[in-house]
This record gives structure tokens, C-alpha cells and sequence, in this order.
């Protein structure tokens, strides 16, 4: 009996030996070298050998000019990039500070897991050179209108083309939809792997999809006065069944499985002519193509002759509630949105910058697809519309629900009017619980 | 030779050469992609053999990926567990094997039953008890999740092994005037060491490549078991290809050197313990 | 009283002696069990808390209006299925071979059996380098040998993705099948053989009078294990294709785990599990029976 007992005690003692306790808080850390200096772990969303490096440049220059602060920096392939934020914020061991995409803000207000960072914004000396659009948009995610993170990029969606197939087959940039199709039919030859144009019609790909249901039917509003989702548009169904019915015939098959690497591949081996994608995926194409071999189209006149541009946010940078050093994150975060920083970055990715300062730089006043983007965002009678990243459920709609019933559709499994009736239904539920909520708040 | 013989060895060969290929081939490519350049890995046409080979891929997977952190981590966590498993089967199994007692017939059939659990299934909800208990994230939490997996099998193997040593080893040294313990510990574990080995392999395997919960429970790269780190390098938007086959063949470093010396083992391993039951 | 047990004077100590195992299942396993009922009949979802509460049979009639969970039964059963039936075969095959005497027979073993050891994510990572569309060897081959012209996208394409992972596991499989047959097939004594052989027998009269019905039992104890196997098993299709294209590859344990990782809706994923721990319930009992009724415990 005793000799159980010791048996008992000594499993006890080395399970303490392996057992790891409470593990450290992903935050911060204090040296014990030198008291003074701050650690800070910062999360990338979308690291990996192409933008990694960027981020590694940035950061030593950052501690090189904060000689108090050392950021901890920690990779996340994008795929996983949500799920491992959801597990975090569960499981209290978020970062400092950390990029995510604007659609997962109001997901992560909502779950508690954000600093709001007003009162170092404000008293943050570069704090107008941001363009104010971008600050206001960050702030109708929260429910509390209060700012809980800071941009220092932006996107929009691209229609990227060939300028030299164009000429080739003695075709005009096209001006409207009609114009697109146009193309995409002429500038199709099978018999020589050529398609006018490749779908994303796997992970990711209702983003797009939204995109240019929106841009198509000039609508301009995600919801109308009775609460509905317009996604179900007629219009929006006939342009659904217009792409369904090019699959296949005028794009490759194999779109159906396309996700971002897919269908960046399609557009830069030139098997496609054209995808709808957004200025990010500029690195690939000048890294493949080559300057002057890809151009990019950021509008298309809509069948009632307006203009409709659709985003739906970029990435930002929060602070995380967790965080021993709110301070020395929001340090860190702002200076990633400085006027060097931001061109630095964006010009890396081909992004457009958030900060007025940059928006007569070199970069942007040269480089076709930002001059193409800037003139869209500054042109009057574009409508800028954001989808409606803001309420919870709608990136899980989007991504679990909405891309396998797309798939179906190009499948010709399921109608276009099923597909976006559904959707619909979904995204007027979703809108309708969370506006209950902030009700009772 | 016979014309029987003949066409036996005819026979063989003809089952042992293609599946002897199909084992390989993979192997074979993973060797040859994590020894190119990585520019030569992608450029057409596809070459075989690397020409010239590098051994940078491994490099930085070791260095650079974090295949060092890894590698450790499986280490810590995979031994950490076995111990456990095996002093747990050992208590099991002897109980189970020399004893009667109420609640035996249940209690097996509730480890039986133990292996037809879908995994899958308990990742909500041990997410949340080992969030509870501060454990989301360290790797205490994979060593208890491994240790639940891998006790009912092993425990039932144990068993397998103690009754097929005769108990009157144990009563012959206990009428010698050893207490019960001792005649476990002097007389019986020297006898059991093939199965002890076994049941600890066994266990080791499973816990080395333990996938899923650690992929959710941990976060920290630093972390991260090999199986994790894998999965990882293919989440990205650009694959390493050259790197990743290098992380692959340092993963399957460990379970094949095991491997080949649990071989002989294995089979005279499952005869005794699992086919009896 | 059973040759080989004891009549403990202290009657507490196989108790004690079992203890750790009993707690580590009623914590780890038998109460996560519990909560996953639980669950099933709540809305729990922490992106959208304000909807959490008790969601009665909600979940369950969602589930079973969803073409995706039936497609995931479907592709489940084909799954199992095809798995155990060609590891079986190719397996039996094997073993059949090893278990004949010739030189280099243990190197041939070691090499073959290797794959068992293996975790589902390296066997994923060694197949995705050969599927690769790009710079995969299959494709490679293929072409050179003109028996394709255009690179084909093995775990994108919807008609070969299934087939594609079918042999990923097969790899793992036929290992695991060939060494528990080959346990059994040493396990006959020579001497069976010998006196057919004296009365004539041929090869195949052998096989199908004295190797089969001696191996039946076998045959049917690790069919019925792998096949339970096969229905959890993630880790390979998680990695490879992470239940695509378009689900084809998304079986029900899959649906589960995807459900956990990626969407937050776990009172919905509760319910899948339910079902799946159901299904497999049934199959245990009548596992557990026809096992108890081979043997004595």
C-alpha cells in the first residue's frame, strides 16, 4: 500500500517536470538586462518568403530608431491566419499589436479582444496626414464607434489585363461591362490554351464574386430601407448566370478550384487575359510579367451607365487588450502608418497608401495601376460602396457557405437565383440579429 | 528450381517489385526536390536528379523555418507522454490481466470502445475544458490529450503481454519472501522489457505525429511539433518547396530509425498482445 | 477462478492499480463526451455571442437540411470503403509474399512496412510534392512518356482529387494490413501445409482451404478496426486537400474538424459530431459483440 502511494507520488512529481504550467503570455516581456527596454510581439496575417523580408527590413529600422523597443515578430500563413486569431482571443494569449483584415474588426470587437486606441490617436502628431476616410471607416465596425485600429494600406478591386493582347487583337481597354465580355469572347483561343478571362471560383472567391455583382448592376447600397440584403439584385442574378455561362467555354476549367495562387497563376502564365482580383496581387504580376506586359483597370461602367467601385476593407493594425504595453504598440503600429513607412510598404505590395503625404509620390503619380487607382478613388462620380464587413457571421458566410454554393452554380448544379436568394436570406438574418443587439446595448 | 518454385518466386516478384516502387517513390522525390536549388526546383523541364545538389534546404528548415524548435518540441512532448503511457499500461494491464474484479468486463469494453471515439469530435470540447484550465498553448495540454489517446490501446497490449508470463514467477519469488511490488518490479518488468518496448514505440509513433489537436492548442511557433510546422509551410501563399521536403525527411528522421528497430518486434508485438485481446 | 489470476486479500489494489486510467478517461474523455451533447443543443458561437443560448433541436434540423452533410455521409462511406477493401487486398497480397522465404526478405519487410510509422501530415507533404501540378513527378513522368499533354492538377481537379488521396492513404494503409496479416499468417504451423502437400494440393487449393479460413478471424478483426480507423482519420485529407475541391473530398470527420478550426459555429459542429459519434456507437457494439464472443475475456 505504501509502495502505491509512492508510485502515486512520483508519477506526481514528473509529471511536474514535463508539465509547463500556465504558458507566457504571447505579450510582452521585460528584459531583465536592461529594465528599460520593452518587448512587443507583432502577428503578420500574410507572412511568407514574399513579404516577410519587407516586414524584417521595417522592423529593424523600427528598433534602430526606438532603441527601447524590440519587436518579437510572428508569421501567420494567411490560410490559418483567422482560426489562430480565434484561438488566441479564446484562450487570452493574443499579441501587442497585430495586422488584420478590416472584415475580421468588428468579429474581434465584438469578442473583446481589442485595445481601443483613441486616446493615443489622438494625440498622435501624424494623425492628419491619414485620410480621414479610412479612420471613419475603421470606426463603423465598432459598435461603439470608437477607433480600434489604424490603416496604413488600402485596397481596391482590379480588373487586370493585357495591354498587349489587347492590341494584338485591335480591342479598346474596355469601358463597360458589356465592353469586358466583349473582350473576354474575342480574345478567347482554345485551341491554344488562351481564355479571355479565369474565375475565382475557389477559396476566397465570393469576394471578387461581390465585388462585380455590385460594379455590374450599379446598386449602391448593401441593404435597402427594409433591412434586405440586395445581393439577390436581378441583375446581380443576371450576372451570375452571364459568368456561369462563360465557364468552362471562355475560362479554364479548372477556375473552379482557383483560389488566389490559382488564379494569380492563370492571369501571369497568360492563360488567362484577364481576372478580377485587387492591387495587391501586383508583386506577382511584375515579378512573372514583367513591366509594361499587365495593366490595370479599376472601374467599369455598370448597365444603368453609373460607376460602382467595391471594397471591402484592407488590412489594419490593432492593439490587443492582453497587451502589457498598449503604448508601445500603438508605437510601433502608427510608425508603420508614417508616411515612409506606408510608401515603403506599398510599394513593395503594390498597394495603395493611406497617407495623404504619399499620395504625390513618385510611386503613386508613376506607376500605372496606382495612378489608375488614385484617379477612380478621387473621381466624383465613382461611388465608393463597402461590403458589409461590419456585421458578425458575414466573413463565415462568405467563406464556408457562399463559396461551395458558387462552386455549384459554375457546376451547373444550382441555379443563380437559389445561390443568391440564399445568400440573401443569410446576410438579412445576420444584419437583423446584430442590429437587435446593438439595440438592447 | 522446380517449375512450382518458379513461378512462386514469379509470383513474389510480382506482388514485392511494384509495392516496393509505390514505398519508395515518394521518398525518392522528397530526397531529390529538399537536395536542388530552389530555383531549379520549379524550372522545366522537371529534372530527376538534382544537378547541382545542395544541402542549403536543410538549412534553413533547421535554422531558418524553425525545423530546430520543432524537432524539440516533438521530443518533449512525445517522451513526456510516453512515460506516462507506459507506467499507466503497466498498472493497467497487470490489473486487468492477474485480477478479477466487478467492473473488469465494463471496464474493458470502455477502453475498447475508447478507440472508436472520432477525434475529431473532442476538439470543441477539450478546447474549452484546457482553456479553462490556462492550458491553450503549452504543450502540457498535448502531452495530457496524447496520454488519453494513446492509454486504452496500450493498455490493452500491456495486458496482452503480462498474461502471457506465467504468475507463478511472481508467486514463486513472493514465497521467497518478496512483497508484492518487489515481485513485480525484479521478477516481472525484466520479463515484460519486449513489451514494455513495444507499448512505449507504439505510443511514441502516435504521439510524434499527433496532428490535429496540437495544431489547434498550440499557437506559439515556437512551440510547434514537426507535424504543425509541416502543415504550416504549405499554408503560404509561396511554398518553399526545396525547404519543405528538407522539414519532411527531418520529421521522419526519428520514426523510421524507431521503426527499424521496432520492426522485428512488431510482429511477433501484435501476435501476442493485440490478436488475443 | 481463471489459471493465472490472483485472489487479492487487499481487494482494493486492481482498483488502485487502474485509477490513473479510469481519471484520465472520465476527464479527457468521457466528460469532453458529455459537453459535446451538451453543446449540440445550444447556439454557441464566439464571434456572435449575443446569439449564444439554448438552441433546442435547431442545430440538428439545420444539419439535416444541408446538402453538404449528406454529401459528407457519402463521401465518408465511399471513403471507408474503397480504403479497407484495397488495403485489405494489396495487403493480403503482401503479406502472402513476405511470407515466403527468400534473401532479403527483412530488408524488403522494413522497407515496405515503413510507411506505417508515419504521420498523415508527412505522408500529405510527400504526396503533395509528387501531385503537384507544377513541378510534381507525376506530372513530370507523365509527359515524358506523351501519355498526357497538359499538367494535371491532382488535388485540384474535381474528377481526380478523390482517387488522388485515395492512394496517398493506401501508402499508409497497405503497411498496416500487410504486418497484422503476416502476424496471423506465422501464426499457422507448418505442418497443415506440409500434409496437403502430401496429399497433393496445389497453391491456390492451399490458399482456399487451409491460409483463409485460418486467417478469416483476422482478416475480419482488422477490417472492422481499420475501417473505424479509416472513418476518424483526419490528418492526411486535412493536409492535403483540406476537404476540397467543392467537398470532394470532405468526409464527415472532416466536415467536424473544419466546422472547429475555421468556422466558429460549434454548436452546429457539435451536432455533426453527435451524429458521427452515433454512427460509430452502433458499429462498436457490434464489434464489441462479435470480438466477446470469439474469445473470452
Amino acid at each position: 500500500m505504501k509502495k502505491m502511494v509512492v508510485l502515486f507520488a512520483l508519477l506526481a512529481l514528473s509529471f511536474g517536470i514535463f508539465a509547463q504550467g500556465k504558458p507566457e503570455a504571447t505579450g510582452s516581456q521585460q528584459d531583465v538586462a536592461s529594465p528599460q527596454i520593452v518587448t512587443i510581439t507583432f502577428w503578420d496575417e500574410n507572412a511568407g518568403p514574399n513579404r516577410t523580408p519587407y516586414f524584417d527590413q521595417m522592423i529593424a529600422e523600427f528598433e534602430a530608431t526606438h532603441p527601447t523597443i524590440k519587436v518579437n515578430y510572428v508569421g501567420l500563413p494567411w490560410s490559418d491566419a483567422k482560426s489562430k486569431y480565434d484561438i488566441a482571443i479564446q484562450s487570452k494569449t493574443t499579441p501587442d499589436v497585430g495586422g488584420i483584415a478590416e472584415s475580421w474588426l468588428t468579429d474581434f470587437i465584438i469578442k473583446g479582444a481589442l485595445t481601443p486606441i483613441d486616446e493615443y490617436f489622438n494625440t498622435w502628431d501624424r494623425k492628419d496626414d491619414i485620410i480621414s476616410g479610412y479612420i471613419d471607416s475603421i470606426r463603423n465596425a465598432a459598435p461603439d464607434r470608437k477607433l480600434y485600429a489604424i490603416s496604413n494600406t488600402s485596397n481596391i478591386p482590379v480588373y487586370w489585363y493585357r495591354p498587349d493582347v489587347l492590341a494584338e487583337y485591335g480591342l479598346d481597354v474596355p469601358k463597360s461591362w458589356n465592353d469586358f465580355f466583349d473582350v473576354i469572347v474575342k480574345t478567347t483561343d482554345v485551341a491554344n490554351n488562351k481564355y479571355g478571362f479565369s474565375i475565382r471560383g475557389g477559396s476566397g472567391g465570393c469576394m471578387q464574386l461581390e465585388q462585380m455583382l455590385y460594379s455590374y448592376s450599379g446598386v449602391t447600397e448593401m441593404f435597402d430601407a427594409k433591412g434586405n440584403s440586395t445581393i439577390n439584385a436581378p441583375k446581380h442574378i443576371e450576372l451570375v448566370e452571364r459568368l456561369a455561362s462563360i465557364y468552362g467555354k471562355y475560362t479554364p476549367e479548372s477556375d473552379i478550384t482557383n483560389g488566389y495562387k490559382e488564379m494569380v497563376a492563370a492571369f501571369d502564365t497568360k492563360v488567362a487575359n484577364m481576372i478580377v482580383h485587387n492591387l495587391g496581387s501586383y508583386g506577382e504580376h511584375m515579378k512573372t510579367l514583367g513591366a509594361g506586359k499587365f495593366a490595370a483597370l479599376t472601374k467599369l461602367e455598370s448597365v444603368i451607365g453609373n460607376n460602382v467601385v467595391v471594397t471591402n476593407g484592407s488590412v489594419v493594425y490593432s492593439v490587443f487588450n492582453t497587451s502589457k504595453h498598449p503604448k508601445e504598440a500603438f508605437t510601433f503600429a502608427s510608425w508603420l502608418c508614417e508616411r515612409d513607412q506606408s510608401l515603403f510598404w506599398n510599394e513593395s505590395i503594390g498597394q495603395l497608401p493611406t497617407v495623404r503625404s504619399a499620395l504625390d509620390s513618385d510611386f503613386v503619380k508613376n506607376a500605372q495601376h496606382m495612378r489608375s487607382a488614385a484617379e477612380t478613388t478621387a473621381d466624383p462620380n465613382v461611388i465608393i460602396v463597402s461590403t458589409p464587413i461590419n456585421i458578425p457571421g458575414y466573413a463565415d458566410l462568405l467563406n464556408n457557405v457562399c463559396s461551395r454554393q458558387w462552386q455549384e452554380v459554375l457546376l451547373g448544379n444550382r441555379t443563380a437565383k437559389s445561390f443568391l436568394d440564399n445568400w440573401a436570406q443569410s446576410m438579412t438574418q445576420l444584419k437583423k440579429e446584430y442590429d437587435a443587439y446593438l439595440n438592447k446595448k | 528450381m522446380s517449375k512450382q518454385q518458379w513461378t512462386t518466386k514469379l509470383l513474389i516478384a510480382l506482388i514485392l517489385v511494384p509495392i516496393t516502387l509505390f514505398v519508395l517513390l515518394p521518398l525518392f522525390w522528397a530526397v531529390s526536390i529538399s537536395l536542388k536549388f530552389e530555383g531549379d526546383i520549379s524550372k522545366l523541364p522537371i529534372t530527376y536528379l538534382p544537378s547541382p545538389a545542395t544541402i542549403e534546404n536543410y538549412i534553413v528548415a533547421w535554422y531558418n523555418v524553425g525545423f530546430s524548435h520543432y524537432f524539440v518540441n516533438s521530443v518533449v512532448i512525445s517522451v513526456g507522454a510516453v512515460i506516462f503511457v507506459v507506467i499507466m499500461s503497466i498498472m493497467t494491464g497487470y490489473s486487468l490481466s492477474r485480477y478479477q474484479f466487478k467492473g473488469k468486463g465494463i471496464f474493458m469494453i470502455v477502453l475498447l470502445a475508447t478507440q472508436f471515439v472520432p477525434v475529431a469530435v473532442l476538439l470543441i470540447p477539450l478546447f474549452n475544458i484546457f482553456n479553462n484550465l490556462n492550458l491553450i498553448g503549452s504543450r502540457t495540454s498535448i502531452i495530457l490529450a496524447n496520454i488519453t489517446f494513446q492509454l486504452p490501446f496500450n493498455a490493452i497490449l500491456m495486458r496482452g503481454f503480462i498474461s502471457s508470463i506465467p504468475l507463478e514467477l511472481e508467486e514463486a519469488a513472493m514465497i521467497d519472501g518478496c512483497s508484492k511490488t518487489e515481485s513485480i518490479v525484479r521478477i516481472l518488468l525484466p520479463i515484460l522489457k519486449p513489451g514494455i518496448t513495444t507499448v512505449a514505440a507504439f505510443a511514441f509513433i502516435g504521439c510524434w505525429n499527433e496532428f490535429l489537436f496540437s495544431f489547434m492548442f498550440l499557437n506559439d511557433p515556437k512551440k510547434f511539433t514537426l507535424p504543425i510546422g509541416l502543415k504550416y509551410m504549405q499554408g503560404q501563399f509561396d511554398i518553399n518547396y526545396g525547404a519543405l521536403a528538407a522539414g519532411a525527411l527531418i520529421a521522419m528522421s526519428v520514426p523510421i530509425v524507431l521503426f527499424g528497430y521496432l520492426q522485428k518486434h512488431l510482429v511477433t508485438g501484435l501476435t501476442s498482445g493485440a490478436v488475443k485481446g | 477462478m481463471r489459471k493465472g489470476t490472483i485472489v487479492s486479500q487487499k481487494a482494493a489494489y486492481p482498483y488502485l492499480l487502474i485509477t490513473p486510467a479510469v481519471l484520465f478517461i472520465l476527464l479527457f474523455l468521457a466528460y469532453p463526451i458529455t459537453r459535446v451533447f451538451y453543446l449540440s443543443f445550444q447556439h454557441y458561437n464566439p464571434s456572435r455571442p449575443f446569439m449564444n443560448g439554448f438552441a433546442g433541436w435547431a442545430n440538428y434540423t439545420t444539419l439535416f437540411q444541408q446538402k453538404e452533410f449528406y454529401e459528407a455521409v457519402w463521401v465518408s462511406i465511399k471513403w471507408v470503403v474503397t480504403e479497407v477493401f484495397l488495403q485489405l487486398v494489396l495487403g493480403l497480397l503482401v503479406a502472402l509474399a513476405l511470407n515466403c522465404h527468400f534473401k532479403g526478405r527483412s530488408i524488403l519487410r522494413t522497407i515496405i512496412f515503413m510507411p506505417w510509422a508515419l504521420s498523415g501530415v508527412l505522408t500529405a507533404t510527400l504526396w503533395a510534392l509528387l501531385y503537384n501540378e507544377h513541378m510534381g513527378l507525376i506530372n513530370a513522368v507523365l509527359r515524358q512518356f506523351g501519355l498526357i499533354t497538359k499538367n494535371i492538377a491532382w488535388t485540384g481537379n474535381l474528377n481526380k482529387v478523390f482517387g488522388a488521396v485515395v492512394v496517398a492513404e493506401l501508402w499508409r494503409g497497405i503497411p498496416f494490413f500487410a504486418i497484422s496479416l503476416l502476424a496471423a499468417l506465422q501464426n499457422i504451423p507448418d505442418e497443415l501445409y506440409e500434409s496437403s502437400d502430401i496429399d497433393g494440393c496445389g497453391r491456390f487449393k492451399k490458399f482456399q482451404y487451409i491460409t483463409l479460413p485460418l486467417l478469416k478471424e483476422q482478416i475480419v478483426l482488422s477490417s472492422l478496426l481499420r475501417f473505424v480507423w479509416e472513418f476518424n482519420s483526419v490528418d492526411l485529407i486535412f493536409s492535403l486537400t483540406g476537404g476540397g475541391p467543392a467537398g470532394k473530398t470532405t468526409t464527415l470527420s472532416i466536415l467536424i474538424a473544419n466546422q472547429a478550426i475555421h468556422t466558429n459555429n460549434f454548436g452546429y459542429g457539435s451536432a455533426i459530431s453527435v451524429i458521427s459519434f452515433l454512427f460509430l456507437t452502433f458499429f462498436a457494439v457490434f464489434y464489441v459483440q462479435l470480438t466477446r464472443f470469439g474469445k473470452g475475456i
